[in-house]
């Protein structure tokens, strides 16, 4: 599974940067879940080295993508990382932006998306805030992604922020692979 | 929904294989859990869809566990109770309820009839008339899986998920259901951040009748 941008499927984890366990199941589930859905307008909360970011737009090269990230992984670490996925995203030719901004100081998304991946700040508190903007900016048949639900810090921000939706019919799925991905259809179940 | 199977050899767990073997089962199951109805509940109960996605899945759930204890808060008409022993005849079941949906949901009372039904197919067990916000001794016994299957707001559910995990043994297992209910899945994870706020096992099955999160109590990695 070649990725456009990113290192070839079977180079040294150092190359990816990532345990290759971790790296197979985010890989091949973020472009599987693009390939199934075929988004149209992507938002991404939590560039950094735009792995997903590769996956989502090799699965649906025509879409928009609107990335967002504080740059906070990369100053902790003493790298550059953000501009070069700016840079990389542009010179595969696909319609993207990259937005340097701390998402928890947004109140809304700039627009409407029908394909959100939040991959941020693993706080109980982020998560939710980070779902319930996602959630909002959400077309009526777009599907929102949760990365790290392996975790149940995340998971339940994200499931409290699901609350305050207000549905009692959650379209949902889990899958395990690397650290765990949540995936929500607005659209509710039919009863 | 279930757009695409992922691949369980990456971090080959028990819960994973666990949930592999169930996924393959339920829906090929013979189990009917319908002769066991009362007279006089909604039709659904009756659909081949509800014998599927819930009598059958419970059934491989038990199968697939094989616990020596299987605590229940929330018995109802006793058809996840008895598609538990039929699934596992060994173990030992202990259900919980109020009976509060007598005379409302159902027109028996759960602890009675279910009772019936478990010492007419010679099955171990207890039923407790009793209201689960009240809690059970800690220590009195350990369950290797729990099925919660009660109060569907966000406060009773983080009540009975977190007296489940405190029923359970190291390596036990806790099913949830109704998790397609906003209110439950919230307390759910209410209690299991406040309980292991780190990385932890689990898995939810989205295609059964109300959607089950089943979270297992060992942690398989880091």
């Amino acid at each position: 599974m070649n990725i456009p941008g990113l290192p070839p499927w079977d180079a040294h984890h150092f190359l990816w940067g990532m345990d290759s366990k971790y790296r197979q199941g985010y890989v091949r589930s973020k472009y599987q879940l693009a390939s199934i859905y075929h988004p149209r307008c992507i938002c991404e909360i939590g560039v950094y080295a735009g792995i997903s970011a590769c996956c989502f737009l090799a699965a649906s090269p025509n879409a928009v993508y609107l990335g967002f990230d504080n740059m906070e992984a990369e100053r902790n670490q003493g790298i550059t990382i953000v501009d070069t996925t700016r840079n990389l995203l542009q010179s595969l030719g696909y319609h993207s932006t990259i937005h340097i901004a701390d998402s928890q100081s947004l109140t809304e998304l700039p627009g409407q998306f029908d394909f959100i991946h939040v991959d941020g700040c693993h706080q109980t508190a982020c998560a939710q805030h980070d779902t319930e903007i996602a959630w909002r900016a959400l077309t009526s048949d777009g599907v929102l992604l949760v990365d790290d639900c392996h975790n149940m810090m995340v998971t339940a921000g994200v499931c409290r922020a699901l609350l305050d939706a207000g549905t009692d019919l959650l379209q949902w799925e889990y899958y395990p692979e690397g650290v765990g991905t949540m995936v929500i259809r607005k659209e509710p179940r039919v009863r | 929904m279930n757009v695409f199977t992922y691949d369980t050899t990456l971090f080959p767990g028990e819960l994973l294989e666990r949930a592999r073997q169930i996924r393959h089962a339920y829906p090929l199951s013979a189990y009917d859990h319908r002769p066991f109805l009362p007279a006089g509940i909604h039709a659904s109960y009756r659909e081949e869809k509800f014998r599927i996605g819930y009598a059958c899945f419970k059934r491989e759930v038990a199968h697939a566990l094989q616990p020596r204890l299987i605590l229940e808060i929330g018995v109802g008409l006793g058809i996840s109770a008895l598609a538990f022993m039929d699934g596992c005849p060994s173990a030992y079941y202990l259900g919980i309820d109020n009976d509060s949906e007598y005379n409302r949901d159902f027109p028996i009372r759960p602890s009675e009839f279910v009772s019936k039904h478990l010492h007419a197919k010679n099955y171990s067990f207890t039923i407790h008339q009793q209201d689960s916000k009240f809690p059970l001794k800690r220590g009195a016994f350990t369950a290797d899986l729990v099925h919660v299957d009660a109060d569907h707001s966000r406060a009773a559910t983080k009540n009975d998920v977190l007296l489940a995990w405190n029923a359970l043994t190291a390596n036990g297992y806790v099913l949830i259901d109704d998790s397609r209910d906003s209110s439950v899945a919230a307390g759910v994870f209410d209690a299991i951040a406040e309980v292991q706020p780190g990385s932890i096992d689990w898995t939810y099955f989205e295609d059964t009748w109300t959607g089950s999160i089943l979270i297992h109590k060992a942690r398989m990695r880091p």
